[in-house]
């Protein structure tokens, strides 16, 4: 009916454009939607995996309530923490770096380390995804019915918060070796100094 | 003398009744709002895929935490091009050490502590 001729009612088109913003509604739900609630299938432990716990007893408003203050300190401490790394990285360490290498100079072990330090960087940020990702999931989680699989969820959430913790330290740990590979390239270009200057004299 | 009129035929009457409208103005709006939700699903990925979310503080969840994040002086660093002598090294040395006494402030970031059974109030038997 509707092609047999050129022309359409008012009421036709709005009956399309409402079946076109409904189905790509659905589509952007299931496809844009960054997390998903636990799956109540998923839910209960199976008789086999009652070796892990037979009681798990918590407040789950007081514990959920805690776990949000900790999602919020931790989003917080990412970007400021995250700015630092990225200013000593980008704006100190390559700049450094490049100027060494203008100057022909020898500053190898430095190069190694910003190089290291980036890797680190990376690693730090792809882990922190993880992290927020299975935290975000935690806080919507049911945990009324759903104890026992829920304390599993904080268990794993908190192995993903032990690694960004690792990656953190490691990233410090390459900083303070930078450092120490820094004083030693400003003592070898002291002693050339004073060497040229011995020479002159 | 002509008069422009049309004889009030049944047909004429029932599409004078109905707004009638052509079929490219329909494909025209929903072709906008199909581009406009594809759109949005692609920014939608990249914006979690990239990690920008877990850096937007403006998403629910973080009112209370917002504030703290202040807005940071404009950090230079150093150049790129120049010479290296005793200036560009004490210049450098300032620096790196003003960025590593920031971050150390907060070595104990993401401290596994705050996590524990005990300090959720947890009790596993």
């Amino acid at each position: 009916m509707i092609f047999r001729d050129n022309t359409y009612t008012m009421k036709q088109i709005s009956l399309l454009i409402v079946a076109v913003v409904v189905s790509l509604s659905v589509l952007v739900t299931v496809f844009g939607a960054p997390v998903r609630a636990v799956d109540s299938e998923q839910g209960q432990l199976k008789p086999g995996d009652t070796s892990i716990y037979n009681l798990v007893r918590m407040d789950c408003l007081a514990v959920k309530f805690k776990l949000s203050k900790i999602h919020e300190e931790d989003g917080l401490l990412r970007v400021t923490l995250g700015q630092t790394y990225e200013t000593t990285s980008s704006k100190l360490m390559a700049r450094f770096n490049a100027r060494i290498v203008e100057n022909r100079l020898d500053g190898a072990e430095l190069i190694r380390l910003a190089a290291d330090y980036e890797d680190a960087l990376d690693t730090f940020r792809d882990n922190y995804q993880k992290y927020e990702i299975e935290m975000n999931s935690l806080l919507k989680a049911d945990c009324q019915s759903q104890r026992q699989t829920y304390y599993l969820s904080i268990d794993s959430t908190r192995q993903l918060r032990n690694q960004v913790n690792v990656d953190v330290q490691n990233l410090n740990k390459i900083l303070g070796e930078y450092y120490d590979a820094f004083g030693e390239f400003r003592a070898s270009i002291e002693d050339d100094q004073e060497k040229e200057s011995n020479d002159e004299a | 003398m002509k008069h422009d009129t049309e004889i009030a035929t049944p047909s004429v009457v029932e599409s004078v009744k109905r707004p009638q409208m052509k079929p490219q103005f329909a494909v025209l709006i929903a072709g906008s709002i199909v581009l406009s939700m594809l759109l949005v699903i692609v920014s939608m990925y990249l914006y979690n895929e990239s990690g920008a979310a877990q850096l937007d503080l403006s998403r629910p969840g973080y009112q209370d935490v917002r504030s703290q994040a202040q807005v940071t002086e404009r950090f230079d660093g150093i150049d790129s091009a120049g010479e290296i002598n005793d200036r560009t090294l004490e210049r450098f040395d300032e620096l790196y050490s003003e960025q590593q006494a920031k971050i150390l402030k907060q070595k104990d970031g993401f401290s596994p502590a705050v996590m524990r059974d005990d300090a959720l109030d947890i009790k596993v038997e």
